[in-house]
């Protein structure tokens, strides 16, 4: 799993590439800890590149939006392709997250 | 010893026996003693501790410092090649007998007339001493002899096995020509006259051979390097047996002295042509089990070789379709008398070996000659060989060839072999018609890729040089059409496998599935394999931020123990009827409740224990084998 932070007028983005899995959680950590320090903007996950996700990288997201305690409103994911977006929507993980297909 | 001069180390503590004696040995003139006088054991061993050489010692038990059998001990102890002659104040046999037992060279009892016997005591002394060290010094040397005669046979020996066929060539005769061949060979004394050997030829021929030479023993293992080596000069030439053989005698009989001859048969087995030749001299008759089981036993008269010059041989030919066996052996099994008295002979040996005998893999022969040796007992009467070809059928269960891309140990081969398949070098051409080749390696991106693609069929990683606890899923899936996997924990979780496995899939069975579902399972089941399986790793602490920090650091801990990283995992693909796609991932793991996971529903927002709730989502079935450690999953053909 790579990442790459952006910052705009409307928060900060994490566009995240590769595989969001078991194998990812040390880089996720990182960015969870950065997006913390950084707390209280809009937070936009940009999923375009993600490959792959397991119910191990959905929990990432998970801590990720617990951690944030909902300060800049809802997480946003950003462009979940393929499998990822079947994750999110089997998991009813669109409900916790604002999805953007 | 005439007019010498010796030198006596007198030790005894009572004068007037001194005197005695060295009055009695002043008499002498042939040799002239001088006399060196101690009354303690002390002074006498200082001296000689000192340096001072003398000749015998006249040693009495009982000194001041010292008494019986200690006295000699310890005057041995000090100067091992001197000999001893003990002085007893009693005629007593037994103290004078336990003083030779112990090593002294003879006694004299101090009462006799000391005039008469103690010169005489003294030179036989000497010479019993003498004769001591010298067969001593000579059972040194035999001994350092026989245990170099000892190491040369051990070596010959070794040797004598090296020249039999190694595993990887019987692995490439069996991949190339569809010839099963098994062989035990047992030198009676070590070494031995017998071997056995084959060769590879041209257009799908294979030679084998077994000689045995007159004797055994190391001249009788000479001739057999020698043989072996005209052999070994002529391999890819022998096209005609007769004429090998008639070569073969001409240049033994030059060779060996008189008496001496070898017997041999010499067989090629064509397998395009479907056919046996064979040309014998004097070995005993071969057996050949037809397509239908069939016993008989082939002629295999003809000369020994190395009797005469002008020796001539037949070649002989009959059918050798698949499902046939030959059977060759060495004399010892007909000769050799049973339990009864008798002989086993042609009759009774063909009884016992059609009774290890099997259509489709020929005479089992580990089985036979265990049998053979406790029927006729050991050691066995003269060295033994006992080798089955079998040609294997044409349809039926293909052998699956593994293709090995490391150093080929016999031990990886025999391992290979123990997984029902068959060892075949990397760098060599596949055989023409091998289905669903597999790739054997260590692992690497490229070489786990290599196994999954075109031509192959699956991938085993060799993990610490050994293919060893491999699920017998693996090759059964291959059968299936499928494909499998065996890797280290280490590799996969290095080595991208969800994704490397998802692409090969839709290469493979590409028409119809729902891809996206079977990527989402193969992701779960690797996950939990891996982490839950053989790593042993909770979820539990992946709830928090911090819970990250301790889940990967727990997951370095276990990658880094040698056992859990080298466990394997497993996977297999299987094509189903109606498109469906049957995929297995194993551990081995501890194991987990299925049954108590099973009922599982997705909840929603959960940071872990989503996984099987997910797959059953995703799956037509899932099932548990193996105390949950090998899952299986259904996946449908077509679109959801």
């Amino acid at each position: 799993m790579n990442y790459q932070f952006t910052e705009d007028g409307s928060g900060t983005c994490v566009k995240i590439s590769g595989e969001l899995n078991f194998a990812a959680s040390n880089d996720f950590k990182g960015i969870i800890d950065k997006l913390v320090a950084g707390k209280g903007r809009a937070v936009t996950f940009d999923l375009g590149g993600v490959t792959r996700i397991d119910s191990v990288g959905l929990g990432l997201l998970y801590i990720a939006k617990e951690e944030l305690g909902g300060a800049g409103g809802k997480i946003r994911l950003k462009s979940p392709q393929g499998g990822v977006l079947k994750m999110l929507r089997l998991t009813e993980a669109d409900a916790d997250f604002d999805v953007q297909s | 010893m005439a007019l010498q001069r010796l030198r006596v180390l007198l030790v005894e503590d009572e004068p007037g026996d001194a005197r005695l004696v060295i009055s009695a040995l002043r008499e002498s003139r042939s040799p002239v003693f001088s006399v060196v006088h101690e009354t303690t054991l002390a002074g006498a061993i200082g001296r000689v501790q000192a340096g001072e050489t003398f000749d015998v010692v006249l040693l009495d038990l009982s000194l001041p410092d010292s008494r019986g059998g200690d006295t000699l001990a310890r005057m041995q102890a000090a100067e091992r090649s001197l000999p001893i002659v003990i002085m007893t104040g009693l005629d007593d046999p037994l103290v004078a007998e336990g003083a030779l037992e112990a090593g002294a060279q003879d006694y004299l009892v101090k009462s006799d007339e000391p005039e008469r016997t103690v010169a005489r005591s003294i030179r036989y002394a000497i010479s019993r001493k003498h004769a001591e060290l010298e067969r001593q010094a000579l059972a040194d040397r035999l001994a350092v002899e026989y245990e170099r005669i000892a190491e040369e046979l051990a070596l010959a020996r070794t040797m004598q096995f090296d020249l039999l066929p190694r595993v990887e060539r019987l692995a490439r005769i069996r991949a190339r020509l569809g010839l099963a061949v098994d062989g035990f060979f047992e030198p009676s004394s070590n070494i031995g006259g017998d071997l056995w050997g084959c060769a590879e030829g041209e257009g799908g021929r294979a030679v084998f051979y077994t000689f045995d030479f007159s004797g055994h023993g190391v001249g009788a293992a000479l001739n057999v390097f020698r043989l072996h080596t005209l052999i070994s000069e002529l391999e890819d030439r022998i096209a005609d047996p007769a004429a090998t053989l008639a070569h073969l005698n001409r240049v033994l009989f030059n060779l060996l002295p008189r008496g001496q001859y070898a017997t041999m048969v010499l067989t090629i087995l064509d397998t395009e042509a479907g056919t046996l030749t064979w040309s014998a001299a004097g070995s005993p008759s071969p057996i050949l089990f037809d397509a239908d089981g069939g016993a008989r036993l082939l002629d295999s008269r003809g000369k020994p070789l190395g009797i005469s010059a002008s020796a001539q041989y037949t070649n002989r030919v009959t059918e050798f379709p698949p499902r046939s066996s030959l059977f060759l052996y060495s004399d010892v099994m007909l000769e050799s008398t049973l339990p009864s008295g008798e002989m086993l002979g042609e009759e009774g040996l063909l009884d016992m070996v059609r009774g290890f005998h099997e259509a489709e893999t020929g005479v089992d022969i580990p089985r036979l000659s265990g049998r053979f040796v406790e029927a006729v007992g050991s050691p066995l009467a003269d060295d033994m060989t006992a080798v089955c070809i079998t040609r294997l059928p044409l349809s039926g269960p293909v052998t699956p060839l593994m293709v090995v891309d490391a150093p080929v140990t016999e031990d990886l081969i025999g391992q290979v072999w123990g997984l029902g398949a068959a060892a075949h070098p990397f760098e060599e051409t596949l055989p023409t018609g091998t289905a669903q080749p597999l790739v054997l390696a260590s692992a690497s991106p490229d070489t786990v890729a290599m196994g999954l693609a075109s031509p192959y069929s699956g991938f085993f990683e060799i993990i610490d040089g050994r293919l060893v606890d491999i699920g017998s899923g693996c090759l059964d899936a291959v059968a299936r059409g499928g494909f499998c996997l065996s890797v280290s924990t280490s590799t996969a979780w290095s080595s991208r496998l969800a994704v490397v496995v998802g692409s090969e899939l839709r290469r493979r069975f590409g028409h119809h599935c729902d891809w996206e579902s079977v990527d989402l399972c193969l992701g779960e089941l690797i996950a939990n394999s891996i982490i839950h399986g053989n790593l042993a790793i909770q979820s539990g602490m992946r709830e928090t931020r911090e819970g990250l920090d301790r889940y990967s650091e727990a997951i370095r801990l276990a990658m880094s123990d040698p056992a859990r990283a080298a466990k394997r995992l497993e996977l297999t693909a299987v094509p189903l009827p109606a498109g469906r796609l049957q995929i297995t991932v194993s551990d081995r793991g501890a194991g987990f409740d299925f049954a108590h996971h099973d009922n599982k529903a997705i909840s929603p927002g959960a940071k872990h224990g989503q996984g099987l709730a997910l797959i059953h989502k995703l799956t037509e079935t899932v099932t548990s084998l193996d105390g949950g450690r090998t899952i299986v999953i259904v996946v449908q053909g077509g679109q959801r």
